[in-house]
């Protein structure tokens, strides 16, 4: 074996795990592409090209071609005193969801948590039964709610007890321009607690335990400990469950589908429930596109602006 | 029980109960005021919505026309309950694999492998959960109904496939949390990627899996908008039987019998029967797995 024969023995030795490797390189790039492939292709058929085109809607007409009239038209019914369009009561409905299930329903969820993870009696039970009216079809709650709520004393129970128990009058909760948007805004508040009370509890039972055993030997209470202790270490949740609030003022259409008599859906609508009742009722598609768009355009920067909030609060939090 | 707390602290832990018993009392109640009901005929319901039924022979019959009334009919086309049902367990069990599938592909991969567009993935699960793009609806409406045809079960499978969205977070917590050493032991035993995948990391992600699953099975059973929109009567599953069937109240089926709020009732308890059935199975894997897994935004 002369010299060249030997580099080239030796070369192939050091060649051949750098080949090995890069083989598997190749290989692995190849798996994470097959992986990606299909949720990647979904998502860019029905999420980056369904928004796309429904920005092009927005500035077209039912032929495709150029057209700003649909834009026009949203803003002349947006500023319209018009008390039968649904656009601008859409608007304040759905701050009022978002007031009530972000301000109130959050802290009540939050403080339920709170004293799950303290082994209230029963607690194990408690949150199985708290979380069952997210297994139930909302069109099986709202429809049982709806005829407990009914004004006729024969038929809703709350009335029945109302007038023979009490003996006051009827409420018509859900039959009357007064009541309707309450009582629907507390069906979402009263039956959707309990996915949040699930993930806050998750959140609580994360806190490492010395922390709360070392408030205790300190002698601090359910208050101090929750306020000081809990709120902070447990931030990040809240601020995600704070931002899908948030969000949800804008799609929330269920409950007032479900809900809301159709006479009184000037008072009850919502912004999502006018994207629908525009496409389904309607089949205005352009126009519901014209009115989406404008809807994201003041949504995107409002939650974007919670995020960045909610994220300077909770900075530097670690444990 | 109480024994680590002060007195002070068992007085308020036993308000709190009391409090709790009453919410509680209240999510369970009208689900045992429907029952109750829906064993009483039409006159003993409207002279007393309160009571028991003073008999059970309304029982037998108020199930078998709401098991009738839970069909749906369109002209001369109608669907059974049965086809209703298997439309719902079709509908249900193809859509929730395709789901599953693709978030715990997708949240496998952008856990556990390098690669350039990583951070960037991750940010559009978060991205697409937290931005609310309001006017999709009429678009993806011309999309599926008058462009791909996907009104079908199939096509509404595929298009609930979405691989980034909350159980991508889910998920993506939990491979990030199963220690790689197992994946590099099997790597020098020579298996490959996708051996890996499905022989040493799947299983271990199996409870997470099985919560996810189970949780989006019953948010696919109970989702009646999509069915609604894009499925209607030619197709009908369960919820929107049920949707369909608020319209039937006090109007008489093709055999003559009404459609009594008792009836009524019946069909809804029936329409709930197999989630409780589901639930009271998995309840507790579905809990625990939701606790431990997080959200964080």
């Amino acid at each position: 074996m002369n010299f060249s024969d030997t580099m080239q023995t030796e070369g192939a030795v050091i060649a051949a795990p750098a080949k090995r490797k890069k083989r598997k390189d190749i290989k692995t790039k190849i798996f994470i592409v097959c992986m990606l492939a299909y949720p990647v292709l979904q998502f860019l058929i029905f999420w980056v090209y369904v928004n796309f085109n429904s920005i092009l809607m927005a500035f077209q007409n039912e032929s495709g071609a150029f057209d700003l009239t649909y834009m026009k038209e949203f803003f002349r019914i947006l500023f319209s005193s018009n008390p039968n369009e649904l656009a601008r009561p859409s608007i304040i409905n759905s701050i009022w969801f978002f007031l009530v299930g972000d301000f109130i329903g959050l802290p009540i969820s939050l403080i339920y948590s709170y004293f799950m993870y303290k082994r209230v009696p029963g607690s194990k039970i408690f949150r199985v039964i708290f979380f069952l009216p997210s297994i139930i079809s909302s069109v099986v709650l709202t429809s049982i709610y709806g005829y407990m709520l009914s004004a006729d004393p024969s038929t809703g129970v709350i009335n029945n007890i109302i007038v023979n128990v009490f003996g006051g009058e009827t409420i018509p909760f859900l039959e009357s321009e007064k009541y309707v948007l309450g009582s629907i805004l507390f069906y979402g508040l009263w039956f959707g607690m309990g996915m949040n009370i699930l993930l806050i509890s998750g959140a609580i039972a994360r806190i490492p335990e010395d922390i709360f055993e070392y408030s205790r030997l300190e002698g601090v209470g359910f208050f101090r400990e929750f306020i000081v202790i809990v709120i902070p270490l447990i931030f990040d949740t809240i601020s995600s469950i704070f931002i899908m609030g948030a969000v949800g003022m804008f799609t929330q259409v269920g409950n007032i589908l479900l809900l809301s008599p159709q006479t009184y859906m000037h008072k009850t609508s919502t912004i999502g429930y006018y994207i629908y009742y525009l496409v389904q009722e309607n089949m205005a598609y352009n126009q519901a596109a014209a009115a989406g768009l404008i809807f994201t355009c003041i949504g995107v920067p409002i939650i974007m602006g919670i995020r960045a909030i909610m994220n300077k609060i909770c900075a530097g939090i670690e444990f | 029980m109480l024994k680590n707390y002060t007195k002070s602290q068992k007085t308020v832990l036993w308000i709190v109960f009391t409090i709790f018993l009453i919410y509680a009392f209240t999510l369970v109640y009208p689900f045992i005021w429907a029952f109750i009901n829906s064993m009483k005929g039409r006159e003993e319901y409207a002279a007393d919505v309160l009571g028991f039924p003073s008999s059970f022979s309304e029982f037998g019959h108020n199930y078998k026309i709401a098991y009738e009334a839970l069909s749906v009919s369109m002209g001369n086309s109608s669907v059974p309950f049965t086809g209703v049902f298997v439309n719902s367990l079709l509908y249900t069990g193809l859509s929730t694999f395709m789901t599953v599938a693709s978030s715990a592909v997708a949240a496998y991969t952008v856990a556990k492998y390098n690669f350039k567009l990583k951070g960037f993935f991750y940010l559009l699960a978060i991205f697409s959960m937290m931005i609310p793009l309001v006017g999709a609806l009429p678009s993806q409406y011309r999309l599926i109904k008058t462009v791909l045809h996907f009104d079908s079960i199939p096509g509404m499978a595929i298009v609930n496939s979405g691989g980034f969205g909350y159980n991508f977070i889910m998920l993506y917590a939990f491979f990030k949390g199963i220690s790689w050493q197992y994946a590099e032991a099997a790597f020098i035993d020579g298996a490959s990627n996708f051996k890996v995948f499905t022989k040493v990391m799947l299983p271990q992600a199996k409870p997470a899996l099985v919560a996810i699953f189970i949780t989006a099975a019953i948010g696919c059973w109970n989702d009646y908008m999509t069915p609604l929109l894009f499925l209607e009567w030619k197709t009908p599953v369960l919820s929107y039987a049920v949707y369909d069937l608020k319209n039937k109240v006090g109007k008489s089926l093709s055999d003559g019998e009404k459609v009594t709020e008792p009836i009524f009732y019946a069909a809804n308890l029936i329409a709930t029967v197999p989630m409780i059935i589901v639930f009271s199975i998995f309840s507790n894997t579905i809990i625990e797995n939701t606790v431990a897994g997080g959200l964080k935004g």
